[in-house]
């Protein structure tokens, strides 16, 4: 992806086999798999590495050991993976590999005597960190006569041939013609195509245990063959799955609408598409009197959003406007039912409430010791609790947190790369619904609440956030022949006010016999002027002024 | 009002216009000329003598006379006497008629006021317009404050009902300054103020020097407005306080008999006859024998001094401008002025005068107005609340609009 070049990141796995020989003089097939880094791809890490024997764990060596290097660390650790610490792009210039080394040791307990220094740009090293491999990484123990256990770690769509399935055989083989089922939905098809990711994909005669490859069977869209999930063969099937199955779920919300609401049936076209390739896309169809038809999308987290947003318009050439994101909500009814809710147009009436919930996580955050007071000030500004740090490294510590989802998907990360000058680093994964009073803030202009700015939030932050909106719709909507409330309120109970003065012209000077004709004229005048205008009486709301309030980025 | 089978509506009231300055203020558009000679004046007032026989014919009594100008009190107490005089001859004024003069300080004195008095004058409109010399001078008024202050002691003293004229949304002036000209109005004693938005006429020197758009002074103009609409309902409110009813946008007085009953009866379309050099009339719908011809109609004397005493001195009527008004018309008027009044819109006059079906449109279009809280929809009449007097004219747009 053009996206992934840009970025320097690593969105989608990918997979490659390839024929090394070994220091010792044998000849090895190495499966490899480079998986994205990021932790809203934590879930597909986790089952990459599950399809692994070791690890290479790549440092940048300008940047050294970073929050996510930790955590992805520990993923590895935990399925006991080997690790081979490499230190990357030692071809540029001004580098202090001695920290990078110190670091290795101090902050990831990793022997820096082990890491291999290597630049992927030159070449230099990649030799090393091959025979590495061969030598430190212990060979694969499954069996090619038992039972088909593959477990998938990513797949892709091909147009012509369908869903293109990435897996590590465990367990048994598959060849072309054998039924596979796919064990958590147990949905079966007949295998077209098998073999390994070359260069190109190169078809074999069948996959066997230890191998990592491609299965082609017909299927349509990636989101039948579930990421983590098992396939095995439907004739002969394995006694279960293998363990760390979760199903993907969205944790943050945005809408998407397109800007020019005839667009409508091109976004549908290319969401559907890209959800064809990534099963991690949810959305569904959603209006609003102010920005048309759209879309709401959930998606695993803000890189995530960020970069279906940047795809749909550049792959398929849409202008979108998508909302500030939002987290869910877990509201326990008096009668006890449990509903999830994401979107304020579902808030059931308060009164039928007993308990509201937010999601938590756990942010790991690594910086340079004299950045801690700022950080810790700005969780606890965030509602964060249990702080606690340790050192990393001298002068290097890594901030504990658990704090609301809710609270860092808006601009948490800016405000800690602006805290830390960019020295730090950040990291979390998802803890659970905890209590939180939530509420349903409702903007209303002139009285009437305008559906497409209603939020929910947490109590404590609906008074500043409600101010800000109604100073921005004040900056935003423009005089109207009469004064226009903004206000912002929770249920009826109004915590923000903002008046936009109407359009006048000497409403309150004289009128007398003489003046009567001639003002009659002028009103006659005007009267012409405004025949093709439509808004009369209602608050026009111009469109930049939701595109305003609702836009991800503050500026 | 008496209304008669074959002569339609007869004008109960009567304005007379004295278009004479001593000097002309920066901010006033009506028609007016500086200097005149006592010549100038002597032949004005034998020329308002013949107008008033040539166009005012058998009728009733009128309830109200009015000398606006101008400036009126120009003429000194001697003149205005003969010219009430004059009018008395051609028509006779109800026992209870309204006599106002208007009077700027330093134009007339404590005698001459008495003088006014005892010629018939009983109400009289002092052109105050600020109690802050710096506004005064500013605006181009030629007292002082405390001119003005002498001038409002003495008319009251002189037993005559008082209104003042104050001017609101000068530039740089604040709420304070302001609330302290209504606060000192007040403390005078008088039973009537006129408190005005000061605004940019085309053909004013200030017109020259208003705010124009456009950047930087865009945003600095945009502050000014809001500040005069705050400016507004301070007005509304401290008077309020100090026990003024606004009855009109611009108009507050203590009790009723202190309204002006002369401006009502204009805002009403109650019909008129205007005489002098720029005068308006608005005469009802008079006894022609078509449609067309029975319309209501409003007929001004073009407002030019020389054409209007060389036709009077040959025996003619002056030239006039007229325009019959289409029942559409009416209602705009109706609606207009309406939303300036307390009183209100009068449904009834509006059904009689433009049609069942205009009036249920208006009444239809008002609706909306009635929920943003702009105005209240009673049985017969519609009625602005002060959010809706502030936008008078905005919702007169509105409500006359032709499509829905």
């Amino acid at each position: 992806m053009d996206l992934e070049r840009e970025r320097g990141i690593t969105i989608k796995s990918s997979a490659v086999t390839m024929d090394h020989v070994g220091p010792d003089g044998e000849k090895y097939l190495l499966n490899l798999i480079d998986t994205p880094g990021h932790v809203d791809f934590s879930y597909e890490v986790s089952r990459a590495l599950a399809g692994c024997e070791g690890a290479v764990l790549v440092i940048d060596a300008s940047q050294g050991v970073q929050a996510q290097t930790l955590a992805n660390m520990y993923k590895a650790m935990e399925l006991d993976l080997e690790i081979i610490p490499v230190v990357n792009k030692i071809d540029l210039p001004n580098l202090d590999i001695d920290r990078v080394l110190r670091q290795i040791k101090e902050e990831l307990g990793l022997d820096p005597a082990g890491a291999i220094l290597c630049s992927a740009k030159t070449g230099a090293g990649i030799d090393k960190v091959l025979d590495a491999i061969v030598t430190r990484v212990p060979a694969p123990r499954g069996r090619s006569e038992n039972p088909l256990k593959g477990l998938i770690f990513d797949s892709h769509y091909d147009p012509y041939r369908g869903a293109i399935v990435y897996v590590r055989l465990v367990e048994g083989s598959v060849r072309p013609g054998d039924r596979i089922r796919v064990m958590s939905t147990g949905r079966t098809a007949v295998v077209e195509e098998v073999g390994h990711f070359r260069l190109k994909n190169r078809p074999m005669a069948r996959l066997a245990a230890g191998e990592v490859g491609y299965v082609i069977a017909g299927i349509k869209a990636v989101g039948e063959t579930p990421i983590g999930d098992t396939i095995t063969n439907d004739e002969l099937p394995a006694d279960g799955p293998l363990p760390g199955f979760v199903e993907a779920k969205p944790v943050v919300f945005s809408s998407v609408y397109p800007v020019n609401t005839d667009d409508f049936e091109e976004l549908s076209d290319a969401l559907a598409k890209l959800a064809l390739n990534d099963a991690s896309l949810h959305f569904q169809k959603e209006s609003s009197s102010a920005l048309g038809t759209g879309y709401r999308v959930g998606f695993l987290g803000l890189l995530h959003a960020e970069i279906t947003q940047e795809r749909l318009e550049r792959e398929y050439n849409l202008s979108l406007f998508v909302t500030a994101p939002s987290v869910q909500y877990r509201i326990t009814m008096k009668g006890g039912e449990i509903r999830l809710i994401d979107n304020p147009a579902h808030y059931p009436d308060p009164a039928e409430i007993s308990g509201t919930e937010e999601l938590y996580i756990r942010a790991s955050m690594i910086m340079p010791d004299e950045y801690l007071g700022s950080v810790m000030k700005l969780c606890m500004d965030r509602r964060g609790t249990n702080l606690r740090h340790s050192y990393v490294s001298p002068g290097r510590v890594d901030l504990m947190v658990e704090i609301p989802l809710a609270e860092v998907i808006f601009d948490f990360y800016d405000c800690l790369k602006s805290l830390t000058r960019g020295y730090g680093s950040f990291d979390y994964e998802i803890l659970e619904f905890r209590p939180g009073q939530l509420v349903k803030l409702d903007i209303k202009v002139n009285g009437e609440a305008v559906d497409t700015l209603s939020m929910l939030l947490h109590r404590d932050r609906a008074e500043a956030r409600a101010r800000a909106i109604c100073v921005k719709l004040k900056e935003e909507i423009p005089r109207h022949q009469f004064r226009i409330a903004i206000q912002g309120a929770i249920g009826g109970k109004i915590i923000a006010r903002e008046t936009v003065s109407a359009v006048r012209k000497d409403v309150t000077a004289k009128c007398y016999g003489g003046d009567i004709t001639r003002k009659r004229k002028l009103l006659e005048k005007q009267k012409e002027g405004k025949k093709r205008m439509r808004s009369f009486g209602q608050v026009n709301i111009p469109q930049k002024a939701f595109f305003a309030v609702l836009r991800r980025h503050e500026e | 009002m008496t209304r008669c089978p074959t002569h339609g509506t007869l004008p109960s009231h009567l304005y007379v216009h004295v278009p004479f300055c001593v000097r002309k203020c920066r901010y006033c558009a009506f028609y007016s000329v500086e200097h005149p000679g006592d010549a100038l004046l002597e032949r004005y007032l034998s020329c308002l003598a013949t107008e008033l026989r040539l166009v005012m014919g058998p009728q009733p009594p009128v309830h109200t006379l009015y000398l606006g100008g101008g400036t009126p009190s120009i003429l000194g107490p001697d003149r205005i006497a003969r010219l009430l005089h004059s009018a008395r001859s051609v028509v006779s004024l109800a026992p209870d008629c309204e006599v106002t003069l208007e009077v700027n300080p330093e134009t007339i004195d404590r005698a001459g006021l008495a003088a006014c008095r005892d010629a018939g004058v009983n109400r009289v409109s002092i052109g105050v317009q600020s109690f802050h010399d710096a506004q005064l001078q500013w605006l181009g008024r030629i007292h002082d404050a405390e001119r003005a202050i002498e001038t409002v002691e003495d008319a009251l003293a002189a037993g005559m009902r008082v209104s003042i004229d104050l001017i609101y949304g000068l530039p740089g002036q604040s709420g304070d300054e302001w609330a302290q000209d209504l606060e000192r109005a007040a403390a005078l004693g008088v039973g009537h103020i006129s408190a005005y938005e000061l605004s940019y006429e085309p053909g004013t020197p200030l017109h020259a020097e208003r705010p124009l758009p456009g950047l930087p002074q865009q945003a600095e103009r945009a502050k000014h407005e809001s500040e005069r609409e705050e400016l507004f309902f301070v007005t509304h409110k401290r008077l309020g306080e100090l026990g003024f009813v606004g009855y009109e946008v611009s108009s507050f007085a203590r009790n009723v008999e202190q309204r002006s009953r002369h401006n009502l009866a204009t805002w009403a379309h109650e019909p008129y006859i205007g005489v002098g050099p720029g005068a308006h009339s608005y005469l009802g719908s008079g006894p022609g024998k078509d449609a067309a011809s029975r319309r209501p109609q409003r007929r001004w004397n073009l407002p030019d001094v020389e054409s209007w005493l060389s036709a009077l001195d040959a025996g003619g009527i002056p030239p006039f401008g007229h325009e019959p008004l289409t029942p559409g018309q009416v209602l705009l008027e109706r609606v207009m002025l309406g939303l300036r009044c307390l009183e209100g819109i009068d449904l009834e006059a509006c059904e009689r005068e433009c049609g069942a079906a205009a009036t249920r449109g208006l009444r239809r279009r008002a609706s909306r107005l009635a929920d943003r809280g702009q105005i209240l929809l009673e049985d017969s009449r519609i009625v602005p609340t002060l959010e809706g007097m502030a936008l008078a004219d905005r919702l007169a747009l509105e409500l006359s609009a032709d499509e829905d």
